[in-house]
């Protein structure tokens, strides 16, 4: 045997391979289709709006680790990058840039580092941004730009007429949501682009399909029994960009397969009742940050069964 | 069918690239033979400096009913009995013995007689008595050769009204790279059911089960052709998932109860065996064999020439073993999920030894904050939540730990292996772990 350098470390020796960098990656690729709708329906504006947000993430995380908490820079753990994509796409492509600048600011420097950084925050950063934006700037964050408009004209969302007793559910078009030539947020409007994504997070195992599953149920669940149709509901509105995409971030979301269950059903059925009876036409946002501020509750109910029982349970 | 435990698992590579030939590693000039080589007492030396020992003399007697005898691996005399570090970097006092030329080479030649002789001699010792088989398995210093090394007369001394109504032989090895098991098996298949029916008699156990897990087709077949028609061992194939070889899981694969909290296999009547410790003790009583050698599987990052299956003489230090190391190596003892790095290449070669694999250091990815994705609880076979535990640890807070079950944890590694986060989890539980149990 030759002479050799020998590491001392404890088991285990092997590793499975998986990061949490890859799997924020793996969430930016499955956002691809979703990204190249945005720009394909509403065209340059939404690149500024992209760009704008996910600069403005990675610059306010750089700036607060570098300049407040003096740590090594955490901005290529690609989880800054994954919160400026997200706001973006919950935003209108037509959004002032400075607005967009100050959503990504409060996403990151409040709701994110301001907990602690990766792993402490509570809320889901991107969307604590876009709440930020809706209720500071209501009319801009809520005037939709017509796909493939380019003179600035803008229009309702389906969810946004139905609020307001003028949607005839007889112009619902189901492949033009699919598809996603509608009114809308960014990422939001073609169903068909997140769907393929959540079907590449399935396959690379980044998430597990409980959550967007549950979502989707619970809010199929309150429409069927209020008599109410629940594909255009599903369909519209941010309800797939939130399941798929927001309500699954690991940080904010239950630990446990059962509390995931929980967790996802009460989304829904909060969504479908802001949806009917809140002021909002569009429920998902509030909803998700709702039941993150739930996780730790469900986290220390649902616990996972655990192997042994002990003596005394077993004699009771 | 194939049976498995429900709770939890993963699939680390099995990368069990070694030869399947069964070599045996030259024996060494110099033997350094630890007395501390199983659970319990060290043996006491009764040779002292100067001795002249035969190979297979004992040189150690068990000090008290849980220890276990030391043997001579090789003839010579007692050089020395000093402190040696062993290859789990514990401390032990060793008896130090070296042959000469002669001594050497007469121990070589009857050596490879006895293995050539080994494989076709098949007694299964049918007239030894439960109290004969017990008193071989002492003289010949047989402890568990699983890695757990409890002395194996005390698992088969059992008392009326505690008698287990199932002997399990555990074949899963499940650890990746390990080999040892899978080819002795394969190669001695009789011999091992010889040697399960021997503990059946010892214990006075009605039946045994000897479980394999299915990626190991060869040692699955050697064992079912060897069955025939004996009626009280069978064979069960289990799925092939980390930590099936656990006692625990095993347990629940094959019978379906699990053990309750801080209890033993008894308890839901069964007891664990390895398949080596059965080979060992067929040896014992149908060749007066004590233990001496063991198989070792030698794998890892080195040549693929090197990667193979020893029979290795107790007390051959580990650089005696041909492998060209990378320049920054972690020599693990055992396998890579449980096993410890070793710390010198001058620890001997113990009974409870499985293997060496030799893993490339590479740079060690930070570990990055916890995002609480559910890896490490999807991959927990005990059910626990090890990110919760492990920050009990490092936050010290210990009666959180004792309540989040962390004296469940059976130390698999499965937490640590599927964090994607690279957090040394179940370093922390270990340390919370062993601090409970000094505090109670």
């Amino acid at each position: 045997m030759n002479q050799a350098k020998l590491i001392f470390e404890s088991a285990p020796h092997v590793h499975s391979g998986r990061t949490t960098t890859g799997a924020m990656y793996h969430v930016l690729i499955a956002l691809l289709p979703a990204i190249c709708c945005a720009i394909y329906f509403f065209g340059f504006p939404a690149v500024g709006v992209l760009a704008t947000s996910v600069a403005a993430c990675v610059a306010t995380e750089w700036a607060i680790t570098r300049f407040m908490l003096g740590r090594p820079t955490t901005v290529f753990d690609g989880s800054a990058i994954l919160t400026g994509v997200l706001l973006a796409l919950n935003l209108p492509s037509n959004l002032p840039l400075w607005m967009v600048v100050s959503g990504a600011i409060v996403a990151i420097g409040i709701a994110k580092m301001a907990f602690g950084g990766l792993g402490c925050n509570i809320f889901n950063p991107a969307l604590v941004g876009r709440v930020f934006l809706l209720i500071s700037f209501p009319v801009a964050m809520t005037s939709w730009p017509v796909p493939f408009d380019t003179d600035g004209i803008t229009g309702p969302t389906i969810l946004g007429l139905e609020k307001l007793g003028q949607l005839d559910p007889a112009t619902l078009d189901m492949t033009r949501m699919l598809r996603g030539d509608i009114g809308g947020s960014m990422g939001e409007v073609s169903a068909i682009a997140l769907i393929i994504g959540f079907v590449y997070l399935l396959i690379t195992k980044v998430i597990k399909w409980h959550i967007p599953v549950c979502v989707v149920a619970g809010l199929a669940l309150v429409d069927i029994c209020c008599g109410w149709p629940p594909v255009a509901d599903i369909l519209s509105g941010g309800l797939l960009l939130g399941a798929i995409f927001m309500a699954t971030d690991y940080v904010s979301s239950p630990v446990t397969t059962k509390g995931m269950i929980v967790y996802g059903l009460a989304i829904g059925i909060i969504t479908a009742v802001i949806r009917r009876w809140g002021i909002y036409p569009e429920g998902m946002s509030f909803a998700i940050l709702i039941m993150n501020g739930f996780t730790p509750l469900i986290n220390q109910y649902m616990k996972p069964k655990r192997f042994s029982t002990r003596r005394k349970e077993l004699a009771v | 069918m194939t049976k498995t435990f429900r709770i939890g698992g993963v699939h680390p590579a099995p990368n069990k690239t070694a030869s399947r030939e069964i070599e045996l590693l030259p024996l060494p000039i110099i033997a350094y033979v630890p007395l501390l080589q199983h659970k319990g007492a060290p043996a006491q030396a009764v040779v002292s400096r100067g001795e002249h020992v035969d190979r297979g003399q004992i040189i150690a007697k068990n000090a008290s009913f849980v220890s276990a005898g030391i043997h001579s691996p090789i003839t010579g005399t007692v050089k020395a009995i000093e402190a040696v570090v062993m290859p789990d970097g514990r401390p032990s006092t060793a008896i130090v013995i070296e042959s000469t030329e002669q001594e050497h080479l007469a121990d070589s030649t009857s050596r490879s007689e006895y293995w050539q002789a080994l494989s076709n001699k098949t007694e299964t010792c049918a007239s030894a008595g439960a109290e004969d088989i017990r008193k071989s398995i002492i003289e010949a210093g047989i402890v568990g050769l699983g890695g757990a090394t409890f002395p194996s007369h005390v698992k088969l001394t059992i008392k009326e009204g505690e008698r287990p109504e199932v002997l399990i032989i555990n074949g899963c090895e499940c650890e990746p790279y390990l080999m040892a098991d899978d080819v002795l098996m394969t190669n001695y298949p009789s011999q091992v059911i010889a040697g399960a029916e021997l503990m059946l008699k010892a214990g006075g156990i009605a039946r045994a089960v000897i479980a394999i897990e299915d990626n190991k087709p060869e040692a699955i077949a050697a064992i079912r052709a060897n069955l025939g028609s004996n009626t009280n061992i069978s064979l069960q194939v289990v799925k092939t998932k980390y930590p099936q070889g656990g006692e625990k899981q095993l347990i629940e694969a094959v019978t379906g109860r699990r053990i309750p909290s801080g209890e033993l296999p008894l308890a839901v009547g069964a007891t664990v065996n390895n398949v080596a410790t059965a080979f060992a003790i067929w040896q014992a009583v149908a060749c007066g064999q004590p233990l001496i050698e063991r198989l070792i599987t030698v794998s890892g990052n080195i040549p693929e020439t090197e990667r193979r299956n020893y029979i290795a003489a107790i007390g051959t230090r580990l650089s005696a073993i041909p492998a060209t190391l990378p320049a920054r190596s972690r020599v693990v003892i055992g396998g890579p999920m449980m096993g410890r790095s070793a710390v010198t290449l001058e620890a001997p070669i113990v009974k409870g030894m499985s293997g060496m694999v030799v893993l490339e250091d590479k740079a060690k990815r930070p570990a990055m904050a916890c995002v609480r994705c559910g890896a490490c609880i999807e991959a927990c076979p005990m059910g626990l939540e090890p990110y919760l535990i492990s920050t009990y640890g490092r936050l010290r807070m210990w009666d959180e730990a004792r309540a989040a079950g962390v004296a469940d944890c059976i130390e698999c590694g499965s937490c640590s292996w599927s964090c994607p986060s690279s957090r040394p989890i179940l370093e922390y539980i270990s340390i919370a772990k062993k601090r409970i149990k000094k505090l109670s």
